[in-house]
């Protein structure tokens, strides 16, 4: 199903040398499919992983949420945050902690990484939300791992990303398109192979193989949009990754398009207030990206 | 009147610190209501970073009107209507109305790196000898002036085969008079760069001089924004800059404005407001560009 050269998926096969998700994470993945997988039965599965839940409780406290009590179990920790943040959180933490254990090349900028990353993840599920969309927690972790194919491509072929990057910056070509002159597939592909070798569900898989054209998406296509639109929000405001935006039109996007097609209520966002947000938002970013860190 | 920018006094350099003791507090949850208040009543937007500004600055207010605290304030201003005086009074303390060069980086920046160009390419395109930029509620001619700045500094070449049209209009004389003589206190170039203050200005006892070659790239009209019929015979606009005026009009009269400014300007042309201000449920009619923290209202194709 990816549009993967061959080469590539060899390549590609050795990953788990390199990386692999912790057991919670891929257990919780599990119970995440099984609709009917119950509050206790996560915290179970949990809890066989003393330092994610250590971590968990100290990511509920943070200001982020804004809980007036100590949180200091977790079962306390589900009731208030929800079944989708906490998965959101164990996912985001384990991802984090694979992928950071890796040393990156000298032009990958890993801070930068991470923060766009988290911005874009924080951002979707505002968006999310001001937008009454139903998603299962998917659009953060998406948000999150969306340029996961990146890390992927600066582990196995440096020398190569580096070029990449390099000439996609000499040329003023978008990064997306040197990739396809070199590699034949971007990082959106790399990604999202990545993830369903890992068994992510297919919402994320599909969200970060679309993350640059919506409108390809076949299923999930909002949820497409949405991470698109965080990311280029991010972007804007100055924490792209690769280069940033400095001028984009919303309202003529495909991703507003998409978005109005299934939301014909659409207008009445306060894009403005959305937009005058941010800055708070990117804030909160910053601090769970802290607290995941230490 | 509905049109009256009350200039607020400078903000008091030290006094912050001895006006929060003696003020109440403002909780998180009190800013966030007041916050939300004022934004429906002016469509501006407080950041949480000005909490303590916005402390300083109410406290005078509440002492002035009798208020024992915020909650109280809220109150009030959920009860008034746009014309209430206090509204008027809470808007001047919370918004710093004082004008001056240079004003929001993010903004200018947009300007030049992106809208001036694709305007000028626009109006190249479109066939049209110039380039037409409207400052409303232009008061001292700050803005119309950094606007002819920037064009000066930035676009010399370009100017030169398509020159540029640039119109202020505010409503009150007295202003434009001021904008005519064209002398500013230090303070209103605080933001301006170094290299062009001593270029564009020349200081004369306590006060600095704008050039002529700047003052004559502007033409300055008295207009009431809520003129229609005025305001049509100005002609259509490429670009539109209106910050910090429309808050101070009622909804009725925000829609008036904004509509007619939407017909002035050509398809393609943009609009600025001021850059905490909002337009939602004023108009549907523009397309929002986004640029490096700032926001740009597009009139779509057509």
């Amino acid at each position: 199903m990816m549009t993967i050269p061959k080469e590539m998926a060899t390549h590609l096969r050795k990953i788990d040398t390199i990386a692999t998700l912790p057991n919670v994470a891929t257990e919780v993945l599990d119970t995440l499919r099984n609709a009917s997988a119950s509050m206790r039965h996560i915290a179970t599965v949990i809890e066989k992983d003393p330092s994610i839940t250590t971590k968990i409780l100290k990511v509920s406290n943070s200001p982020v949420w804004g809980f007036a009590r100590r949180v200091d179990n977790l079962q306390r920790a589900l009731v208030l945050l929800g079944l989708k943040q906490v998965t959101n959180i164990v996912i985001s933490i384990s991802l984090y902690s694979t992928f950071a254990k890796l040393k990156p090349n000298a032009r990958f900028n890993r801070e930068q990484f991470w923060f766009h990353s988290f911005g874009t993840a924080q951002l979707s599920r505002k968006l999310a939300r001001k937008l009454n969309l139903n998603f299962m927690g998917e659009e953060f972790v998406a948000g999150l791992i969306h340029d996961v194919g990146k890390i992927v491509l600066d582990q196995f072929m440096p020398d190569t990303f580096t070029q990449i990057l390099e000439y996609s910056q000499a040329s003023g070509k978008p990064l997306i398109e040197a990739e396809k002159d070199f590699l034949h597939c971007t990082h959106a592909d790399i990604g999202a192979w990545l993830l369903s070798h890992w068994h992510f569900p297919d919402p994320i898989v599909e969200a970060v193989h679309f993350h640059h054209f919506p409108r390809r998406a076949s299923q999930h296509r909002e949820l497409a949009a949405v991470v698109h639109l965080a990311e280029v929000l991010c972007e804007v405001w100055g924490i792209g990754f690769d280069g940033d935006v400095q001028k984009y039109n919303v309202h003529a996007s495909p991703a507003w398009t998409i978005l109005k097609q299934t939301n014909p209520q659409l207008y009445q966002l306060d894009l403005e207030r959305f937009l005058f947000e941010l800055s708070t938002e990117m804030e909160k970013a910053k601090l769970l990206k802290q607290m995941i860190e230490d | 009147m509905i049109w009256n920018r009350t200039r607020l006094a400078q903000e008091p350099k030290n006094g912050t610190a001895s006006l929060e003791k003696t003020s109440p507090a403002l909780e998180p949850a009190v800013f966030q209501e007041l916050r939300d208040v004022l934004y429906n009543l002016s469509g501006i937007y407080l950041n949480e970073k000005k909490v303590h500004l916005l402390q300083a600055r109410l406290a005078p207010v509440l002492k002035q009107e009798g208020l024992a605290d915020y909650t109280e304030l809220i109150h009030r201003l959920k009860a008034a209507t746009h014309t209430d005086p206090l509204v008027n009074r809470v808007l001047d303390a919370v918004v710093v109305a004082e004008s001056s060069f240079f004003r929001n980086k993010p903004q200018l920046d947009a300007l030049v790196n992106a809208i001036l160009p694709e305007l000028f390419e626009n109006a190249r395109q479109a066939g049209r000898g110039k380039l037409r930029i409207l400052s409303a509620g232009c008061s001292g001619g700050e803005e119309p002036y950094t606007v002819a700045i920037l064009l000066r500094h930035h676009f010399e070449e370009l100017i030169k085969q398509m020159p540029v049209e640039l119109v202020g209009i505010d409503i009150s004389n007295r202003l434009l008079d001021q904008a005519r003589q064209g002398r500013y206190p230090e303070f209103s170039l605080k933001d301006v760069p170094q290299a062009l203050r001593s270029r564009y200005f020349q200081k004369e006892g306590v006060q600095f001089v704008l050039s002529p070659e700047i003052r004559n790239m502007v033409r300055l009209r008295q207009v009431n924004l809520l003129d229609r019929d005025q305001l049509f015979r100005m002609g259509h606009f490429d670009l539109i800059l209106c910050r910090n005026v429309l808050l101070y009009f009622h909804k009725e009269a925000k829609i008036q404005a904004v509509n007619t400014m939407y017909d002035m300007l050509y398809p393609q042309g943009y609009l600025l407001v001021g850059y905490s201000e909002s337009l939602h449920g004023i108009s549907r009619a523009f397309e929002i560009v986004l640029f490096p923290k700032a926001i740009g209202y597009r009139k779509a194709e057509g």
